[in-house]
């Protein structure tokens, strides 16, 4: 018998004619996934517009992220929300009996290559909050697997940063958690054993389109983000995505697992 | 220098949450120990563990945690295992229906050396099971299973004058007893036979479930024949399983239900007898 998180996502089938009876005779009917719904936050403003960027990108980078989907909600047992607009992120551990945390050793030693990628990802979108509560694997011993998720505190930040955020950021790796603090923190910062592993990574990031990168952020202006906003924060994303790997190399002391960093031409 | 210990707990259901306990960590003087149930074997399913491939990587990662010099908690914090912290951020390696929690400190003086007597102490204390209790509960367990499935199979069940967990009643000393039959066969008035679990290895049950047998037929003059004790037998019985068998053959039919093969037998030949005096 496989392993249940083999499959990480449960479907069931709706009772009625055009539920599992559909699906027993045409191989299709309607049904229900699990889902994390996240909603607005007044503390946190730019938390719906970060996780619908951020999402977005990650899944172009094709990093393991979960399915999500921009999902309206009206009311349940008489409560209506005022702002029901959520983002719904499928639940990967429906039946909630959670594996251990990861362990960031056996994450890298693993899966060097998806590591290598999400460390990376972070510092594009200044995900400064990558922490075991925001990581799973399937296996804290010897992964197959990783998914990452929660990206509120990404890009326009927490609190009500906003531009204020990213226009301090400049060059940084982003990586600092709370904004003030003096380290950078990431999981795979210290443990990426070979600067190689970025090669590919930096690659497909530098391909992203432009037109995508604004058509994301113009899109966000639906949920809440003015045209400044949206204008400075596709400037900021387009460019960090053609200048990552200076950025990285700036901050080369940060990455103790990594000696091998390639030299240029003329170095 | 004081020892302080975590309590390690698995929660069955998170929505009932009623933890129980697995294991202990203690730490003391930068040292850290620790004990289990199920780490060499099959997770206790006595606890409703569910998943063993969790249960296992649960421990397992707990184990590599306290093998490290130091912890890693929240965003990149190092605890390291000398510092008596240690255990408030091992905490941290909790989640769902895993459970680490604090146990408290141990007021006495510890030595280092002595580290896995205590944490031995403290798991004999907290987390061991009571071995007899637990293969008392297992034969209750087995007999149960074993003797509903035997009953089911012999065709009883559909028999329109079958009767379980029924209070049959009988005298004794001139007064009126009722006692719960397991199974019943017959109009309650006069039954035809009747069929009850006894353990031969809990005494005081045994006594009390002899006693009802044997003043049941008495008052209501059933044969040793129509009344059937069901047993769950042993291929090493002990003193006290054989001398109970001895004397429950005296006031009954005895029938090891774990020999499926002559159980039935007999209980086809307590069958054939239903209706006859």
């Amino acid at each position: 018998m496989g392993r249940r998180q083999d499959h990480p996502y449960r479907a069931s089938f709706r009772r009625d004619p055009l539920g599992w009876a559909k699906f027993k005779d045409e191989g299709c009917g309607f049904g229900h996934v699990g889902a994390l719904h996240k909603g607005e936050l007044e503390t946190r403003p730019y938390r719906f517009i970060n996780e619908y960027i951020c999402g977005n990108i990650a899944q172009f980078l094709m990093l393991p992220i979960p399915p999500f989907a921009i999902t309206f909600f009206t009311k349940q047992d008489g409560i209506e929300l005022r702002n029901a607009t959520l983002f719904s992120s499928l639940d990967f551990n429906y039946e909630r009996d959670q594996l251990p945390p990861p362990d960031f050793d056996s994450c890298v030693s693993c899966l060097p290559d998806q590591c290598a990628g999400i460390l990376i990802f972070d510092i594009l979108v200044a995900n400064s909050d990558r922490t075991r509560n925001n990581l799973w694997c399937d296996d804290s011993e010897k992964p197959t697997r990783l998914l990452i998720f929660d990206h509120d505190y990404a890009l326009l930040g927490g609190a009500e940063d906003g531009i204020d955020h990213i226009d301090s950021l400049a060059d940084s790796l982003g990586l600092r958690f709370p904004v003030g603090s003096k380290n950078n923190f990431h999981p795979f910062l210290k443990r990426i054993p070979s600067a190689r592993l970025f090669d590919e990574w930096y690659n497909r990031i530098d391909s992203i389109p432009k037109w995508f990168i604004e058509k994301l952020c113009t899109d966000a202006e639906k949920f809440g983000l003015v045209r400044r906003e949206s204008k400075r924060l596709a400037s900021f994303l387009s460019y960090r995505s053609h200048n990552l790997e200076e950025i990285v190399k700036k901050h080369k002391d940060e990455f103790q697992g990594i000696a091998d960093w390639s030299k240029g031409l003329f170095q | 220098m004081s020892a302080r210990f975590l309590v390690a707990k698995y929660v069955p259901d998170v929505k009932r949450m009623e933890p129980r306990n697995i294991g202990v960590i203690v730490w003391c003087d930068g040292c850290a120990d620790a004990r289990f149930l199920g780490e060499d074997g099959t997770p206790p399913r006595r606890l409703g563990v569910r998943d063993t491939f969790v249960y296992r990587k649960w421990l397992s990662s707990w184990r590599k945690q306290l093998a490290k010099p130091f912890v890693e908690v929240g965003h990149g914090q190092i605890v390291n295992k000398s510092a008596p912290e240690f255990l408030d951020a091992l905490r941290e390696w909790s989640r769902g229906s895993f459970l680490l929690v604090d146990g408290g400190e141990i007021i006495d003086a510890v030595d280092r050396t002595k580290l896995s007597s205590l944490t031995e102490y403290l798991f004999r204390e907290l987390v061991a099971v009571d071995e007899k209790k637990e293969a008392k509960e297992q034969e209750y367990q087995r007999l149960k299973t074993a003797a509903t499935q035997l009953i089911k199979q012999s065709g009883l069940m559909e028999r329109p004058e079958f009767r379980r967990d029924e209070p049959t009643w009988y005298k004794a000393f001139g007064l009126t007893r009722y006692f719960p039959c397991d199974y019943v066969l017959g109009p309650m008035e006069s039954p035809y036979s009747i069929y009850h679990r006894t353990l031969l290895s809990q005494q005081k049950t045994f006594d009390s479930t002899a006693f009802h047998l044997h003043w049941f037929r008495e008052s209501r003059e059933i044969s040793k024949e129509r009344c059937a004790a069901l047993v769950v037998g042993s291929a090493q019985p002990t003193r006290e399983q054989s001398e109970n068998r001895q004397m429950l053959e005296q006031i009954a039919t005895v029938i090891d239900v774990t020999d499926t093969h002559a159980a039935r037998a007999k209980l086809a030949e307590i069958a054939s007898l239903n209706g006859q005096p």
